[in-house]
């Protein structure tokens, strides 16, 4: 029984050890080869170097590319959180007829390949109406798709806001909109924070609606297909180094908030129940029970 | 809707359903609208050979249905064929790590583990591959394993699977690339399964596999029904990672849809890409009947 | 004419459910008001119309003679304290009291002064920066109090505000807001469905069931002179006997019940025939030894005796309803009675009252 009980644990952890292996290797093999002097990415004749950092820091396109990549994403978080906050709001907070047909078309496009909305996107823009496909027709596709994800997040939010806070509000004399820049927008604060940051990310990686979409421009993305599909240098795998260095700071220096406020919150909580206790006990009128 | 007037505002309503009705008609239904109409009209160089009329026609689908010339119509079936067995295994690979993180690990173990799996999450499909393709070329790291253990070195790109036409570097890429899409949204579900339950099952002797086909895997039912359907459709609807690890006969469908594009046609590439979404859509479909699952579940 | 708050022939409904019937009443300026009723019975539906939240479907409900429909939530001169408080989370305690004053442009020192009035009016001297989360139920309570109160409304609605708290702390709240309703003189509306809360607080209360209203009085009253079987029932523990009028004495009427006739007072005018409940509250029942053939005995079996410190409850079986309850005071003097033993209790016509069935189903 404790045998089989042994095996089991230790079967499971192996089974573990082996996917996590699968899932990081790579991501550490490809770190490891940016430091390596061949021109080639391997790992053969390994000798330290710095200088792929400083070859793709010195390459023109992919600064090009990053600066679409930027101007793509900050369009798409312009348009992405306000149509998702709008799509939240009337689904979660109006009463109106036909609701699950609007949440179906609005997260279609979740659920739809991404080279579908790139195409789409350009026939309608480009073919149709005659605009030059360029990174602000790419923002426009992405933002299809991005803005369900920005709604998802309003919607978890809004389901859990207490909406007599509004009814407060109103009830003390603001007006609609002063109960919403004053009462609902701070409340939502959190959610336009990770809707921002996730449309800002998701845009920023986003290749194949963008690649479909955009004609001849270039992203910082699309700049790495186009390296590693020509033939690769080191300099990729230096560019991923410090995508991969960001994104474990961010990740750490979330998590760590995260934590310090939890602790914080459940100080607070602990102390205030304390204060009733007092009140009850030594000011309630004697014998009122 | 008198009450949300009230509540909103004029201006809070107006702004409402003016998101609303941009984001639906402008980004997504008219764009559409467009596509199907492209999709229904011949490409003004066939009309011009004399291949095709104008107006409304199949002529764009037609490749499809070629018998003598099947490379479109085998690469169609190759990718769906090729998805489903990915979208399984990734089921199978995934299913005991997604409950390990949700039901068995410590909160310390958790955090390192999520970070572990949100690095290549967040690193984007193009490195996703690249760093397999690295791993996996003549000289790469995997066939000096095998030359140093003395076998001979591998074809992974060419290498064909059997039964698929496909290609191992392919396989590997395609499951590596999306199988986090498969844990999260299976973690979800799990992690709001109370965990008495299942030492409760486990008190009353029921041994591990009924505990997971009655308790956990009813109640993760739509975490798993959600990561089967983004996984098929991520991996079907795949364009750089084919791109960067497919070999001479493992050619994607989105390839294809390129192909047209790469000779402006944008009418046969239309066609091919409404008959990618038709067969994603299908699958949803099924996917929420066969799971009896709601939108709002997979979606969660 | 002052600002009472006149309601006629209110009538509010929802698709085919009618939540509230045909309302007419008057509450006066500085009255403290209770609607009592079980949850559903329409009480805050009624609260809700008069903060404006909702309309209703017919009628008019006017304040100091103005008819407030059409008057938006915000634009009218009442202040609602919610179930929940309704704090807003991310404000300190002096911007959720000052929330109000702030929207109506006050300007910042003449607010602050305000708020450090209130806070001292609620007890809480020195509260002002604190964050709501920092706060203990009782304390919100009273923050939420001093928000609703510094926008200085004509009518103060209460929507089962002490409802979370613990028994003694509601007991403590009971009696300050009452005190802060006498210093201020507002005029309150309050809803529950705790009696205890209306008949302890109130000038007047309401009792309501089923979208109408069964009986306005003053507490004793209700209490005492119950006009519908739904009253009696509801408000206090009572005795309830059914049967069938059988005789009219003067201002009473007997009613035949299968322990046989029992006599009560005819307030509602009952006539010879009529299905009637003899309603006896526990406190005016007596207990004898079985045999004794007096008038308005019940004899039946003993079934059990709880003691609660104050009283002592003693029930009977009664084959044809719920238990027959006798509370005695414990004076010392409570014997013991053994299970299954033969009792009568007995009490006078005139603390018994008899009334009509009505909606109480239940027999």
């Amino acid at each position: 029984m404790t045998d089989n009980k042994t095996l089991l644990t230790w079967s499971i952890r192996a089974y573990l050890l082996v996917f996590f292996g699968y899932m990081l290797f790579p991501m550490a093999y490809m770190m490891l080869l940016a430091f390596n002097e061949s021109r080639i990415p391997t790992h053969r004749d390994f000798t330290f170097t710095l200088d792929w950092f400083g070859a793709a820091w010195q390459d023109k396109r992919m600064w090009g590319g990053l600066e679409n990549s930027v101007y793509i994403a900050f369009l798409v978080v312009a348009i992405s959180v306000p149509l998702g906050l709008g799509g939240a709001m009337m689904l979660v907070r109006l009463q109106i007829r036909a609701k699950s047909l609007v949440y179906a078309v609005l997260v279609s496009p979740i659920l739809a390949p991404g080279i579908v909305l790139g195409i789409s996107a350009f026939i309608f823009w480009s073919q149709q109406l005659g605009f030059r496909a360029s990174w602000w027709t790419a923002a426009l596709a992405q933002s299809s798709f991005i803005s369900a994800y920005c709604m998802l997040i309003f919607m978890a939010r809004l389901q859990r806001f207490d909406t007599t806070l509004e009814e407060a509000g109103l009830d003390l004399g603001a007006t609609p909109r002063q109960v919403f820049w004053r009462i609902t927008v701070p409340y939502m604060r959190p959610a336009f924070l990770s809707a921002g940051a996730l449309a800002f990310l998701q845009s920023f990686e986003n290749y194949t609606t963008t690649y479909f979409s955009i004609g001849a421009e270039n992203t910082f993305t699309i700049f790495i297909a186009n390296k590693v599909r020509q033939g690769v240098t080191p300099a990729v795998n230096a560019v991923a180094v410090v995508i991969i260095a960001l994104t474990i700071l961010v990740a750490v220096v979330f998590e760590v908030r995260r934590r310090r406020r939890a602790k914080h919150a459940a100080e607070v909580a602990r102390l205030a129940q304390l204060a009733d206790v007092a009140m009850a006990g030594g000011l309630a009128p004697a014998g009122a029970t | 809707m008198h009450e949300g007037l009230k509540r909103f505002g004029a201006l809070g309503i107006a702004f409402i359903f003016g998101s609303v009705a941009v984001w639906a008609l402008l980004l997504i239904l008219i764009p559409h609208v467009m596509l199907i109409d492209y999709a229904f009209h011949a490409n003004p160089g066939a009309i011009k050979k004399g291949l095709a009329e104008e107006g409304f026609t199949f002529y764009p689908f037609l490749p499809l249905f070629d018998l003598q010339d099947d490379l479109a119509l085998r690469t169609f079936i190759r990718t769906l064929l090729t998805s489903g067995v990915i979208t399984v295994l990734a089921l199978v690979v995934c299913y005991p790590v997604a409950y390990y993180l949700a039901k068995v690990a410590t909160n310390k173990w958790l955090s390192i583990l999520m970070l572990c799996l949100l690095v290549p999450y967040w690193v984007n499909e193009v490195l996703r591959a690249y760093s397999w393709r690295t791993l996996m070329s003549r000289n790469g790291l995997l066939n000096q394993a095998l030359t140093g253990m003395g076998l001979a070195p591998f074809e992974w790109f060419n290498y064909e699977l059997p039964v698929l036409d496909s290609n191992i570097a392919l396989f590997v890429g395609l499951i590596y690339s999306y199988v986090l899409f498969m844990i999260f949204p299976m973690f979800n579900a799990m992690e709001s399964l109370d965990k008495n339950q299942v030492e409760a099952a486990r008190d009353l002797g029921a041994g591990w596999a009924r505990v997971h086909r009655l308790i956990v895997i009813p109640h993760a039912k739509p975490g798993i029904a959600s990561g089967c359907i983004v996984m098929f459709m991520l991996t079907a609807g795949s364009y750089i990672v084919p791109v960067l690890l497919g070999g001479k006969s493992s050619f994607w469908f989105t390839q294809a849809i390129e192909s047209q594009f790469s000779v402006l046609n944008w009418n046969g590439g239309s066609a091919y890409s409404l008959v990618l979404e038709l067969v994603c859509l299908i699958f949803v479909l099924v996917m929420m009947k066969v799971f009896r699952v709601t939108l709002r579940d997979i979606t969660k | 004419m002052s600002s009472d708050l006149v309601f006629t022939n209110v009538v509010k409904r929802f698709g085919d459910f009618t939540a509230v019937h045909d309302l007419s009443l008057t509450i006066e300026e500085g009255e403290f008001f209770s609607f009592l009723g079980p949850s559903g019975c329409g009480k805050t539906t009624i609260l809700r119309m008069v903060s404006g939240f909702i309309d209703p479907t017919q009628g008019t409900i006017t304040l100091g003679g103005r008819d407030l429909a059409g008057i938006g939530p915000n634009k009218r001169p009442t202040a609602l304290i919610f179930q929940n408080l309704a704090l807003f989370p991310l404000m300190s305690v002096a911007d959720n009291i000052g929330f109000g004053l702030d929207v109506r442009g006050l300007d910042k020192a003449t607010r602050r002064k305000k708020i450090e009035g209130l806070l001292d009016l609620i007890a809480l001297p020195g509260f002002a920066e604190r964050g709501i989360d920092e706060l203990s139920g009782g304390q919100k309570q009273r923050v939420a109090i001093a928000r609703a109160l510094a926008v200085e409304p004509a009518v103060l609605l209460l929507d089962e505000p002490l409802s979370s708290l613990d028994l003694k702390l509601r007991q403590h709240m009971r009696a300050e807001l009452r005190a802060i309703q006498r210093r201020t003189g507002i005029t309150f509306i309050y809803i529950t469905h705790d009696q205890g809360e209306a008949l302890a607080m109130s000038d007047r209360v309401a009792v309501m069931s089923q979208g109408r209203v069964e009986q306005i009085g003053v507490s004793s009253d209700i209490y005492n002179h119950p006009e519908t079987a739904f009253v009696a029932s509801f408000v206090g523990e009572n005795n309830l006997f059914a049967g069938r009028v059988a005789a009219i004495n003067g201002e009473e009427a007997a009613v035949e019940t299968d322990f046989g006739r029992l006599a009560g007072l005819n307030t509602r005018g009952l006539k010879v025939g009529d299905d009637a409940f003899v309603f006896v509250r526990p406190e005016r029942l007596r207990l004898t030894p079985a045999g004794g053939s007096g008038e308005n005995a019940v004899t039946s079996t003993v079934l059990g005796e709880v003691f609660e410190g104050i009283t002592v409850n003693i029930s009977l079986a009664n084959p044809s309803g719920r238990a027959i309850t006798v509370t005695m005071s414990n004076d010392g003097a409570v014997p013991t009675f053994e299970v299954g033993a033969r009792l009568a209790a007995y009490f006078g016509s005139d603390h018994a009252t008899v009334l009509p069935r009505g909606s109480l189903a239940r027999a």
